[in-house]
């Protein structure tokens, strides 16, 4: 159920003037007050395998002095991108093909320095294996102007990104934009840093 | 009425047939200058009837009642020692002991019980007659103790100004919940919070409609922003996003509740629209280059203010309804956003720049004269006025996360309404 409750609902609370005792109904409004669930995420630890190397078998009369223990550095698991067939735009969102551009404060125009970034995000939406999908363009703010003023700052940059890629020659047919204004920072931060992180633009790749 | 003529109440240009439900007005403060009214609520006596549960709500419902006259700026409660000599029995009031004490008015209520409900009388008098000035009988569920104070508390407001109180009226603000934001309606003392989305997506900008009975706002439940209608009556919720409509942001209703304005953007450059409720049509009134955001009817319904940055930064503009005989109203700082008009047309409450942070300042649109009300290196964000004009919630960081606040409307008394999360955008219901 989306909708937990109504706010209100009627009851019947009769409103009577006390000098003439004449009963009107009233119908007044209640209030219904919603538990909020918290969901606690638990996470937990694999042990880190242990490379234990066999004992030597006893060549002398000496005791052998018991080999310590060797730990061997865990080789990480390399991830490798699949092969196209079968990988869907999630899959590919989750390898961060295409990277995030910046911009300054309060503007929405394309930064020179981030041109390579969208010229090489456009490149690999031309090709395989990316060239199937859809692409939806976030423009987000950092936390400084009102909320309502960011919808449409975010909603600029999100555009201005998609008439450079269209310039670029990503057909506008596969190209969506959303402005989530200041409402997902990527940094919670409260300093220039945070909001640099913030003033961004992200690209989404959706099944076409 | 009889009650009237009994204590000749006077009420001048009234139409003949009186409706019983609107008590008289006799006792009518006029003037800006207020003078508050000083006014004894005494005990609530239990009757013999009331259990442990309605003696408890007496004494609740005499604290609420006392809360919402303080609040309203229009009253001074009397502290109960003041009168801590004057012996109480049920039979009869002391008038004139009180009225030697400096009481004008006079609340002796009471709290019996009748089969699962309370009852509550909450009689107004007038120490110096006698006289009963108001006087209801409420009866329901034990839970509604709060709701009948509240009552009592805008029935003695309307006996001394003519106007019903804010007491019953309630504020709708944003909760942030985990990832998402929701939703959230709460009295006006911050008392009865309750949620209304679930929906752990983005619900943003809600705004009441201008019978209280439903809320406006914008949420991301579907994937784009798209503008929602909620009907508290029957708890439905209806996608009104007019089509062709991409982004829709900060909707207000317009004062008949027919209308609503809200910006909507198509290829980045953001306009304002008015949607006709009833039939779902949507026009675009402002056609300028560069966003136009967050408009905000005038009470008259003749003019909506909003916020551009056609020449540059952000500013408050003033239109005609219909999009036309746009001027500049801000005149001075780097951004201005969040417009909301007084119910009596002759003030603008917005958020203003000062040195990279948010002040609220009100602009007094005979005198052109503009008041910083908030001032403390924090943001300041978002004003809306209470229904008698006499106060303006907003939301602040002030303690570090953002909390919504309400202020009288000259800047003194701002105080925090608590809640457990996150809390932002709040707009007050009439």
């Amino acid at each position: 159920m989306l909708y937990s409750a109504r706010f209100e609902r009627t009851l019947s609370l009769q409103e009577v003037p006390m000098i003439r005792r004449v009963r009107c109904a009233v119908s007044i409004l209640a209030v219904l007050i919603l538990a909020v669930a918290f969901l606690s995420a638990g996470c937990k630890k694999k042990p880190a395998p242990v490379a234990a190397a066999p004992a030597p078998p006893p060549a002398q009369k000496v005791e052998p002095v018991p080999e310590p223990v060797r730990e061997e550095p865990m080789k990480p698991v390399v991830e490798e991108p699949m092969a196209a067939q079968g990988m869907g735009a999630s899959e590919y969102n989750r390898q961060g093909l295409l990277k995030a551009i910046y911009f300054d404060t309060n503007r929405h125009e394309i930064r020179p320095d981030q041109r390579p970034t969208l010229e090489a995000n456009a490149e690999k939406l031309k090709n395989s294996p990316l060239s199937s999908f859809r692409i939806l363009i976030e423009g987000h703010c950092d936390e400084r102007n009102t909320s309502e003023y960011n919808m449409a700052l975010g909603d600029r940059r999100a555009n201005s990104v998609k008439q450079y890629l269209i310039n670029l020659g990503i057909p506008t047919t596969r190209l969506r934009t959303i402005s989530y204004g200041e409402e997902r920072p990527i940094d919670p931060g409260h300093n220039e840093d945070a909001w640099a992180r913030n003033r961004r633009s992200e690209f989404v790749l959706e099944e076409s | 009425m009889a009650a009237a003529a009994a204590f000749g109440w006077a009420r001048s240009g009234g139409p003949a047939a009186q409706d019983p439900n609107q008590p008289q007005i006799g006792l009518k403060i006029t003037g800006t200058a207020q003078r508050q009214v000083p006014i004894a609520i005494l005990p609530f006596h239990p009757d013999a009837t009331a259990d442990a549960a309605a003696r408890a709500s007496a004494e609740s419902i005499r604290a609420v009642i006392g809360a919402d006259l303080t609040y309203s700026g229009l009253f001074n409660v009397l502290p109960a020692s003041l009168y801590s000599g004057v012996t109480l029995t049920a039979a009869q009031i002391p008038f004139r002991d009180f009225a030697a004490l400096g009481a004008e008015g006079i609340v002796r209520g009471a709290v019996s019980r009748k089969d699962s409900q309370i009852v509550v009388e909450g009689p107004l008098y007038d120490t110096k007659s006698g006289a009963l000035i108001s006087g209801k009988r409420y009866r329901g569920d034990g839970s509604l103790a709060r709701h009948i104070a509240h009552s009592i508390a805008n029935d003695i407001t309307l006996s001394y100004t003519g106007r019903t109180g804010i007491a019953l009226s309630r504020i709708v603000f944003v909760a942030k919940i985990g990832g998402g934001k929701e939703i959230h309606v709460m009295d006006y003392d911050g008392a009865e919070i309750r949620q209304i989305t679930k929906n752990k997506s983005l619900n943003v900008s809600p705004a009441w409609s201008p019978d209280g009975r439903r809320l406006a706002f914008v949420s991301y439940r579907q994937g784009n922003p798209k503008l929602f209608i909620y009907n508290g009556e029957d708890g439905s919720l209806k996608d009104s996003t007019p089509p062709g409509s991409e982004l829709c942001v900060a909707p207000d209703w317009s004062p008949d509740g027919r209308l609503i304005a809200f910006s909507s953007s198509s290829g980045g450059d953001s306009d304002i629209f008015i949607l006709d409720v009833a039939t779902g049509r949507s026009r675009q009134i402002s056609f300028s280059r560069g966003s136009d955001t967050s408009p905000e009817w005038s009470p008259s319904g003749r003019e909506i203010a909003f916020t551009s940055d056609r020449s540059g930064t952000p500013q408050i503009y003033i239109m005609d309804a219909e999009g036309a005989n746009v001027r500049l109203m801000t005149t001075s700082g780097e951004f201005n956003d969040s417009a909301a008009w007084s119910p009596d047309g002759g003030r603008i409450v917005y958020a203003s720049m000062f040195d990279g942070r948010f002040d609220i300042v009100v602009n007094d649109l005979a005198a052109g004269a503009m008041r910083r009300l908030t001032q403390n290196a924090a943001n300041n964000e978002n004003p809306r006025w209470s229904s008698d004009g006499r106060h303006i919630v907003f939301s602040s960081n002030r303690k570090g996360t953002y909390k919504i606040l309400t202020m009288d409307a000259d800047g003194n008394r701002q105080v925090e309404l608590p809640t457990p999360f996150e809390a932002t955008m709040p707009d007050w219901s009439r």
